[in-house]
């Protein structure tokens, strides 16, 4: 190999494997200082944060294992300081910006960023940035959601790329302007000390690396493991079908009204190239639940980093093969003045939701990777602040976060994990009780999982918990509670799985607590309580918490993975045996037949229910077996690959996608749905816990031939049905097998 | 008469004896898995025979017999606990499975976090059939908000009696501010089912965590009976044989407690077991006057890091074991998997080292055993670092060929380089790895490496310390006398440790002028002495006379709304408000020494979250006397020569080979050189000097 004269030497392997565990050691320390010095529960116990490392034009070089979305958005933060500080006030060594304008690369407001460039001598040769969701920053409503929004002014204070370090000080000025802002000035002091603290000891711990390694090396290490991401990933894409692959999720209530907003995305893969293509999405909204650019970025990496480079440094080469295609006006990319102070956990999520839907399409294409395919996790992020006085007569604020303890979605091939949700946070905590219930004046009634809230299929979604508080020794606390997913099911399962549960928040008026203390005994669940049950809708927003009330709410479970009538009915005997599945969700959804007596499954009643509830599929066939047409031998072609849990199967020279009982549907380019027998499903035909929306509808769609249900798509009325992998090139090979064994 | 110290490891069981003239001596034989206790009695065999004495005669000449065991820890991760079921606040059973959410990551490496296929939760101690929620309440205050169902109480001791459960655990909400309801189910448990061992959260640890509390008190009561029994057995034996000496068991808060004691704190023979070395080289520091010391201790599979500061080892509050979280002042040990079992690997040109193993089977690819891919151990031989000669004292045939093409085929060939140069690459990536872990515990905490010395020991770490020590920049290196036994030397060495915690939360209000007049000292006066007068009786129950005894108090100290606390030593004797102020004023210096200058925020005022006492009780030990040093000509000494690769150069050099068994206290050596010894190598790289001391531990200098 000639080298060109003056190409950069590059750096061996040995030191770049030990410069890259630096830097990643760099940016632990700086989570583990955050952490230490934060005042903040949710900083401390549940993550809402990340640190990271950047080239010196913001692009991503190593984030930490906390928020994903967070991580994208400092590169943003870092690209709009350099732009407008510049020329003024400048960029200097000491200096640290801070922002929290969504115009500018946060995500929401609260998200706020602190950012420091990193000088060697005159040069500025990096940057490392620290992001954190803090309690409140100002606007209409304490903890800085407002539902009733209609300008994003109105949401906070709107802090734009502002010096506050200038080479090494506080500017007192900015610091005390940003205190007076927020109603909580202690917590927010000190969770800002805490950033400042973390980009310090980052800033230093670069810098002695620089020392010990030089400055060239350490710059060519961060260049290349970006293009080492890179390369790995377009490999990686290389190796995976064409095809368009589509998905969709929606969101109910924009603070103003009930009215329901579609997140479409089209996912287009060709050769090493993807793009993530939203233009089908709804036109922005009046209300705080759209996106800016930087929430749009971050929901697609959460999935994308993930499920395509789960092996591979999560850097900005990432983003390089990856076009995010998203009009202007759009709930996916709001201009300005639409408010977007919920847009993390609203069209955010929403964006997460459909980019894990379609990657797990393209995923599940391939034998090597689809055990990365899955169903949807909680798709909805319930945002419960609390605020008000102890009983010592202290100001409180806080926000819940236990609502990471959302279900996970199926795997191919593996149940969804319990309390396994959690895609934006690669480790995921939540608080303890006694934390929670030693901030704010409460009483927890319980914390724990929720039945049936898992997503029915072959592979189950993951259980979800709920929790239920009252307020204790005061006579009220204020909640502000917004969320989606009350009458979306947005944690949407994958070839014929349920959706997980709905969410479900209820408050309780007039209930009989006191009562049950006087029975000596103590509810643990909201449906033992008597009172006035109100269901709160999605967005409730702000709302008194009297003594003697109950707020109980219930998060999204996973979605699950294939026919449910697959789902070996001993598994399902074990889960009613553990309380995970109701008995009658085991028969109307599993069709499976418990004795009475020992709870396990009978065989020969469950077999002929399975087989009539295959029938009112309008099956023509048996029932379907995991074990298939192929798996007997009674296959017609050769089966040759998997498309989900179909097959392609050859036959006279075409490819076809074909039911795994060898039923063939059409060409792998067009939309089976149009052969299949389609089911207009009732919400409880879903689940027991699940609502739909006015303007939606389910539909299932099941092969003819033996009633497999294959698919499930939630739409609009107008909506046409949902065109899921479209392959257009030619489809690696995978034994039929693996589609077929649970 | 002597003293003896047996530490049973993953793969081998270490006996130590000191005898009452101050000699000690080692011995190493083969753990015996399937029945530990057996392998105990090889190692006390193989010693007695040394000593020329029949086992009897051995023992009855014993005056303290220490042990540390992997028993809890085996019985844990195989899930071979007692059948135990877990009564708790109503509403509240899932607390064990949810565990924060914290099950589901942990112990994933850095490479696993990102792949979420990697995550599961762990198969649970308890069943949630075996969970039993009850009807009470108790606030924040410690107020009773429900008084306990007792007739749920005894329903729920009856169903759990039914399934036939063997241990009982309790754990409610805020018990630990309340205990009655524990403790009156602990009553009912005694009348329902007498003989069903019993361990409630207030006794074992009564401090806020609802998840950690329960989870510590469940894992007690899961290896409660497994510990006794085991521990019941060995002594039994050994009192047959006629041993009267007192039989005490090592812990992981950093001592010893009597066999009786043990299984009211199971939990705490969790991780013992890398604690025995940091124990060692607190002795070692004793009689050398270190009282800085950075261990290493670098084994097949892992490397285990500790810092000793101050003579005094770090601890930590909460330590993640199996996936579960325990709440117990434990002696803070970081892990990393780097090991000479470490197995290397290149991805599009990338070299990484560990964190996977090939263990002991199939084991390096030097071992013929199966293994083919190739290690760190292997790199060591192809770099002719250790001889295969000579390897485990020619106990273990390894051969070089082997390891040669393990390392050509999967390192030097996918980057196109030599197999030596691959060989050092490997090298270099793994000491990095070591060096990256001293610094987080070290320079990352404020400290500086150069005010420390390092203590290398375990099968790989005298072979690597050279390197990754002079990474770190420290200043001398100790090789202990008994680097492949230090565990075990450090259970000898023991002292009687005891601990106990009480939460009481205390808080300055935000913005106070004397911050020190917001708190209650005769309140904060009577919690300490109740701690007190807990360490004492605990002491006493030891045999600990008084004049043995020493307590330290501490508080657990925060900013208000912070999480995390530092701990502050307080002084012992009647407590003022000029001593709470001294305490207000050493938590802030603590908090700028960590956190850096104006890291502080005072105006948010400062919360006393914890109260704990730590107890020690002095064993009696004979005193180990130092030989004198002699000075020899180095001619005398060296064994030989081989041309050795060290990483700075691509040329051999040609290093002195010396037989380390034939070295006496006060030989100097110059680098390059290699001491060989029986379990080990000790590394000397050329510009660096060695030498032996009275107690025959080996001193690297470095030059800085």
């Amino acid at each position: 190999m000639t080298q060109h004269h003056g190409a950069p030497e590059p750096v061996d392997p040995f030191t770049f494997e030990i410069v890259k565990h630096r830097l990643h050691a760099i940016t632990e320390e700086q989570g583990i200082t955050l952490k230490a010095v934060s005042g903040s529960p949710i900083v401390t116990e549940a993550c809402d944060f990340n640190t990271g490392i950047y080239l010196r034009d913001g692009s991503i070089v190593c984030i930490g294992m906390q928020v994903i979305m967070q991580a994208g958005s400092m590169a943003l933060v870092i690209r709009n300081v350099i732009k407008d500080c510049t020329e003024n006030p400048g960029i200097e060594a000491g200096d640290m910006f801070i922002l929290n304008d969504p115009a500018k690369g946060a995500l929401h407001p609260p998200d706020v960023s602190i950012v420091a460039p990193v000088f060697v001598e005159d040069r500025c040769i990096a940057w490392v940035g620290t992001c954190a969701h803090v309690l409140d920053v100002g606007g209409m409503e304490f903890g800085s959601w407002c539902p009733t929004a209609t300008e994003r002014v109105q949401e906070a204070m709107l802090i734009p790329p502002l010096k506050l370090v200038e080479r090494g000080r506080l500017r007192n000025d900015i610091w005390r302007m940003i205190l007076g802002m927020t109603r909580l000035p202690q917590l927010v002091g000190l969770d800002l000390k805490a950033m400042i603290a973390a980009n310090n000891v980052a800033r230093r711990r670069l810098l002695e690396a620089v020392a010990q390694f030089g400055e060239a090396t350490v710059l060519k290490v961060m260049e290349g493991l970006i293009a080492y991401s890179e390369s790995r990933l377009r490999a990686r894409l290389r190796e995976l079908p064409d095809g368009v692959f589509t998905a969709v999720d929606y969101q109910d209530h924009d603070g103003h009204a009930n009215r329901l907003y579609r997140c479409h995305l089209e996912l287009r893969k060709h050769d090493d190239r993807l793009a993530f293509d939203f233009s089908g999405s709804s036109p922005q909204s009046s209300g705080f639940i759209n996106a800016t650019e930087s929430c749009l970025i971050g929901g697609v990496c959460a999935a994308l980093f993930t499920m395509l480079a789960f092996d591979i440094p999560w850097t900005e080469g990432l983003l390089r093969p990856v076009e995010i295609v998203a009009p202007e006006g759009t709930i996916c990319k709001a201009r300005t003045p639409a408010p977007v102070g919920m847009a993390t956990v609203a069209t955010g999520f929403s964006v997460m939701n459909a980019s894990v839907a379609a990657v797990s399409r393209l995923l599940s294409c391939h034998p090597q990777y689809r055990r990365h395919a899955r169903a949807v996790s909680r798709g909805a992020a319930p945002v419960l602040n609390l605020a008000g006085v102890t009983p010592e007569g202290e100001r409180f604020g806080t926000l819940l976060l236990d609502i990471l303890a959302g279900g996970g979605g199926a795997m191919l091939g593996r149940d969804g994990l319990n309390a396994g949700a959690s895609y934006p946070i690669p480790t995921p905590n939540i608080a303890n009780v006694e934390t929670n219930e030693s901030i704010a004046p409460i009483l927890y009634l319980y914390r724990k999982f929720i039945p049936d809230t898992g997503g029915a299929g072959l592979y189950r979604g993951g259980l979800a918990a709920g929790m239920a508080l009252t307020p204790h020794k005061v006579p009220e606390v204020m909640a502000n509670l917004v969320t989606h997913g009350v009458e979306v099911p947005n944690a949407q399962g994958l070839f014929g799985g349920h959706p997980g549960s709905c969410v479900v928040n209820t408050l309780v008026e007039g209930s009989d607590l006191s009562e049950f203390l006087a029975r000596r005994t103590w509810p643990a669940d909201v449906a033992e309580l008597g009172g006035q049950h109100r269901n709160l809708g999605a967005k409730p927003g702000r709302f008194r918490l009297r003594s003697g009330e109950v707020f109980a709410y219930t998060w999204q479970g996973g979605g699950g993975i294939g026919d449910p009538l697959l789902r070996p009915a001993q598994a399902v005997a074990r889960d009613v045996r553990l309380g995970y599945v109701g008995r009658a969700a085991a028969r109307d959804l599993y069709g499976v037949v418990l004795s009475p007596e020992h709870g396990a499954a009978l065989e020969e009643e469950t077999k002929l229910l399975r087989q009539a509830l295959s029938r009112e599929r309008g099956a023509v066939g048996r029932a379907p077996t995991s074990g298939g047409g192929l798996a007997e031998g009674k296959g017609r072609g050769d089966p040759e690959s998997a498309c989900g849990l179909l097959l392609l199967l050859r036959h006279d020279g075409n490819s076809y996608l074909a039911c795994p009982c060898a039923h063939r549907f059409c060409p792998p380019q067009e939309n089976w749905k149009r052969l299949a027998v389609r089911l207009r499903l009732a919400p409880n035909a879903l689940g027991p816990l699940i609502t739909l929306h006015a303007g939606l509808q389910a539909y299932g769609f099941a092969c003819p031939a033996c009633g497999r249900l294959l698919a499930i798509d939630l739409l609009e009325h107008d909506e046409a049905w949902l065109h899921e992998a479209s392959l257009t090139g030619a489809v690696a090979l995978a034994p039929a097998g693996m589609a077929l064994r649970p | 008469m002597h003293v003896v110290g047996v530490d049973i490891g993953g793969t081998f069981t270490d006996v130590a004896v000191i005898t009452d003239a101050g000699e000690a001596h080692s011995f190493k034989v083969p753990s015996t898995p399937d029945d530990l206790i057996a392998g105990v009695f090889h190692g006390l065999d193989e010693a007695a025979a040394a000593f020329r004495m029949t086992l009897k005669e051995f023992l009855g000449c014993t005056r303290l017999f220490n042990h540390g065991t992997t028993i809890a820890t085996n019985a844990f991760i195989e899930r071979k606990g007692a059948k135990t079921g877990l009564i708790t606040t109503r509403g509240f059973g899932d607390t064990l499975l949810i565990q924060r959410m914290l099950g589901m990551t942990a112990g994933l490496t850095e490479n696993q976090l990102p792949d979420y296929t990697q995550r599961s939760y762990p198969e649970p101690i308890v069943p949630r059939h075996l969970i039993k929620e009850v009807s009470e309440r108790v606030d924040r205050y410690g107020e009773v908000v429900l008084a306990l169902n007792e007739e749920e109480t005894r329903r729920a001791l009856r169903e759990l009696r039914a399934e036939g459960i063997e241990a009982l655990a309790v754990c409610f909400l805020w018990s630990f501010q309340n205990p009655s309801h524990e403790r009156i189910v602990k009553r009912l448990a005694a009348e329902e089912a007498p003989r069903l061992p019993c361990t409630i959260s207030s006794d074992l640890i009564p401090v806020i965590r609802e998840y950690e509390r329960t989870a510590t008190t469940v894992l007690n009561s899961y290896l409660q009976a497994t510990v006794e029994a085991y521990a019941g057995r060995l002594e039994a034996r050994l009192r047959e044989l006629g041993m009267g000496a007192p039989f005490l068991i090592m812990n992981s808060l950093g001592g010893v407690f009597t066999a009786q004691e043990a299984p009211k704190q199971v939990v705490s023979l969790l991780l013992s077991g890398p604690t025995g070395g940091v124990i060692g080289s607190l002795g070692v520091g004793g009689l050398l006057g270190h009282r800085n010391i950075i261990t290493a201790d670098m084994g097949g599979t892992s490397f285990d890091a500790s810092l000793i500061f101050n003579g005094q080892p770090r601890r930590a509050t909460i330590s993640e074991v199996g996936r579960y979280h325990i709440l117990m002042p434990m002696i803070q040990i970081e892990t990393i998997g780097a090991g000479g079992g470490s197995i290397a690997a290149v991805n599009e040109g990338r070299l990484t080292v560990g964190p996977e193993s090939a263990g002991a089977r199939p084991g390096p690819a030097c071992y013929g055993r199966g293994g083919v891919l190739p290690t760190v151990t292997d790199a060591d031989l192809v770099l002719n670092v250790i001889d295969p000669a000579r390897f485990l004292g020619g106990k273990l045939r390894v051969r070089r060929e082997p390891a040669l093409a393990a390392i050509r085929t999967y390192v030097g060939e996918p980057l196109g380089i030599g197999v030596i140069e691959a060989a050092a690459g490997i090298r270099r990536v793994v000491d990095q790895r070591m060096a990256d872990l001293l610094r987080q515990i070290t320079v990352e905490k404020g400290h500086d490496p150069g005010e420390f010395v390092l203590y290398a020991y375990g099968g790989a770490g005298p072979v690597h310390c050279a390197a990754f020590g002079g990474q770190l920049r420290v200043g001398r290196i100790v090789v202990p006398a008994f680097s492949t036994v230090h565990s075990a030397y450090g259970s000898a060495t023991a002292d009687i440790h005891v601990s106990h915690a009480v939460t009481d939360l205390l808080r300055t209000p935000a913005f106070a002028q004397d911050a020190a007049r917001h708190l209650d000292a005769g309140r904060i006066g009577d919690l300490f002495a109740g701690l007190e007068a807990r360490c004492g009786e605990q002491l006493a129950r030891n045999g600990v006379a008084g004049e043995m005894r020493s307590l330290q108090r501490f508080m657990e100290m925060r900013y208000r709304r912070q999480t995390h606390e530092l701990s502050v030593p307080v002084r012992s004797g009647a407590l003022d408000q000029g001593a709470l102020a001294a305490a207000l004023a050493d938590f802030e210096r603590l908090y700028e020494e960590r956190y850096g200058p104006e890291s502080g925020f005072r105006e948010a005022g400062i919360e006393i979250t914890r109260f704990r006492v730590d107890g020690v009780g002095r064993v009696t030990k004979p005193t180990q006397q130092p030989e004198p040093l002699q000075a020899r000509e180095r001619a005398a000494v060296q064994a030989g020569w081989r041309e050795v690769y060290f990483p700075e150069s691509a040329e051999p050099i040609k290093t002195a080979i010396y037989d380390g068994d034939a070295l006496r206290p006060g030989d100097q050596l110059d680098g390059p050189a290699i001491l060989e010894y029986m379990g080990t190598t000790i590394v000397v790289p050329a510009g660096q000097h060695a030498s032996m001391d009275g107690y025959r531990n080996i001193h690297i200098l470095l030059r800085k």
